[in-house]
């Protein structure tokens, strides 16, 4: 069974991350720095989400009207994983779990920051945990 | 709980050398090796420097050698005592690009020591390092052989990545050039000499590397006193160098670098560039044709060439090697190693005292 319930969930955890990330100290301005759309395409449940990394940083539930400069493609639970600091992308995308398209060393590059977000998503989604 | 010595990180600058847990946690294809010998190499600065974006509190270290002590169940060539050395480059194996032969191009590629970017591998500049696949990413040090642990620690990284930027696109008796007398350039420097390259060019500014380069045979351009690009033309008869080497990573050698090669001819760029764009002489390079290669090594393809040399004694980059120095002074390295104090300098992990408490009755004969 998925994780998420529907793509509220997505939008509300795994976007939420990405809306935190632009407040964070020491990520958050090198995200705004970044001059570069993501868009993420989460199945199960479905949705696509588009994120700009430029400043202000936006994180747009849908489909938006720019071009994405790099476009991922995964399971939302993939996502769930990889905020937690469960999921080893290099080993995803080996096993075609996530697929990537575009300028890839772009986002490469950008994975770094994600690490001191780990905390921050595990804290968001706790509620969601406690649900059980 | 058992700990190890391992070299972090901590943000640019700042290395530190601390006790951390003991990997006790193999998967089945990983082996633990504990290491004997781990270089500083040219890559590892980029983090260093701050230029390569990492997280804090990093692992580093991607050229080691040691002695397997433990291996995964899934693990079939390797068993606790056989002394290894690894790829720095870690592929999957089994992807389009890995079924094709271009390791280096593996969608799942993962590094040691350089962080999440690539693949969050924890560095081997350290008492013991895990190695994933190894079957697949370690090589054995025969016994017997005639290369140095010096000789074959370069086998995982810098000297089969000089090693297959001239050989990549070679014909026998071509004239390589190589821009940047480092280790990586006098590696592809060497390489070509064994390969039986007629004239092997090496282009710096510091005279005591280009002295080294000349010492094996070849011929040292300092782009201080001679423009490079002319001297180039000059040793060949004004067509060019056929293969023509990077090794530096810096837009001012690509410039220049970009210019060396005859129509037809290649450039390899084992340099690590992080700029997203350079302006390029489009046009020139168009006419001429250059067929320009870069990314990660193939290194898993070429280790075993690189190897067979080394262990017959032809290939001997442990010569460059001109500090080695316990992991104990891993900060002072780094300091020396930026401030281009050292040539090639290794971290030697069993000259500090052990940091696993050795338990009493092991203790007293
Ligand atoms: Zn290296
Ligand atoms: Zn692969």
């Amino acid at each position: 069974m998925a994780f998420f319930a529907d793509a509220n969930e997505v939008d509300k955890y795994i976007g939420g991350v990405f809306r935190a990330a632009a407040d964070h100290p020491e990520s958050g301005p090198k995200f705004k720095t970044a001059d570069l759309i993501m868009k993420v395409i989460y199945t199960d449940p479905d949705i696509e989400m588009n994120i700009l990394m430029r400043d202000p940083m936006q994180v747009v539930a849908g489909p938006i009207d720019e071009e994405a400069d790099v476009t991922l493609m995964m399971r939302a639970d993939t996502a769930d994983k990889f905020w937690r600091g469960e999921y080893n992308l290099a080993v995803g995308m080996a096993k075609g779990e996530v697929k990537a398209k575009g300028p890839v060393n772009k986002i490469l590059k950008l994975v770094p920051l994600t690490k001191p977000l780990f905390p921050m998503y595990r804290e968001l989604i706790a509620e969601k945990d406690a649900q059980g | 709980m058992s700990t190890m010595r391992a070299v972090i990180l901590k943000r640019p600058h700042e290395i530190a050398v601390e006790e951390i847990e003991l990997i006790t946690d193999l998967a089945p294809d990983e082996v633990l090796l504990k290491v004997e010998l781990s270089a500083i190499c040219g890559t590892d600065i980029h983090p260093y420097e701050g230029r390569m974006e990492v997280e804090d509190d990093l692992r580093l270290g991607h050229e080691f050698l040691g002695t397997v002590v433990d291996a995964g169940v899934g693990v079939q060539l390797w068993s606790a005592g056989d002394r290894a050395v690894a790829s720095c480059v870690v592929n999957c194996g089994f992807c389009h690009m890995c079924r094709r032969n271009q390791p280096g191009a593996c969608v799942g590629l993962r590094i040691f020591g350089l962080g999440l970017t690539t693949g969050g591998l924890d560095g081997g500049q350290a008492e013991y390092v895990r190695v994933p696949a190894a079957d697949l990413s370690m090589r054995r040090i025969p016994e017997g052989g005639a290369g140095t642990d010096e000789d074959y620690l370069m086998v995982g990284d810098i000297l089969t990545t000089g090693y297959e930027a001239v050989r990549a696109h070679y014909t026998p008796g071509d004239v390589v050039a190589v821009v940047g007398a480092g280790p990586v350039g006098l590696c592809a420097a060497m390489s070509a000499q064994v390969l039986g390259a007629s004239k092997v060019i090496l282009i710096d500014k510091i005279a005591s590397r280009l002295k080294e380069a000349e010492a094996f045979g070849a011929i040292a351009v300092n782009a201080d006193e001679t423009n490079p690009v002319d001297a180039v033309l000059d040793l060949t008869e004004w067509r060019g160098a056929d293969v023509v080497v990077d090794a530096v990573g810096h837009p001012s050698a690509l410039a220049t670098a970009i210019r060396l090669p005859r129509a037809g001819g290649s450039l390899a760029i084992p340099g690590v560039y992080n700029e997203e764009t350079l302006e390029m002489p489009w046009g020139e390079i168009w006419f001429k044709g250059i067929k320009i290669s870069g990314g990660a090594g193939n290194i898993t393809r070429y280790m075993d060439e690189a190897l067979a040399l080394v262990v017959e004694g032809k290939l001997n980059p442990g010569r460059m090697v001109s500090h080695r120095m316990p992991l104990s002074e891993a900060a002072e390295a780094y300091r020396m190693f930026h401030a281009r104090e050292a040539m090639k300098i290794v971290l030697d992990p069993p000259a500090d005292p052990p940091s696993v408490p050795v338990p009493d009755q092991e203790r007293s004969p």
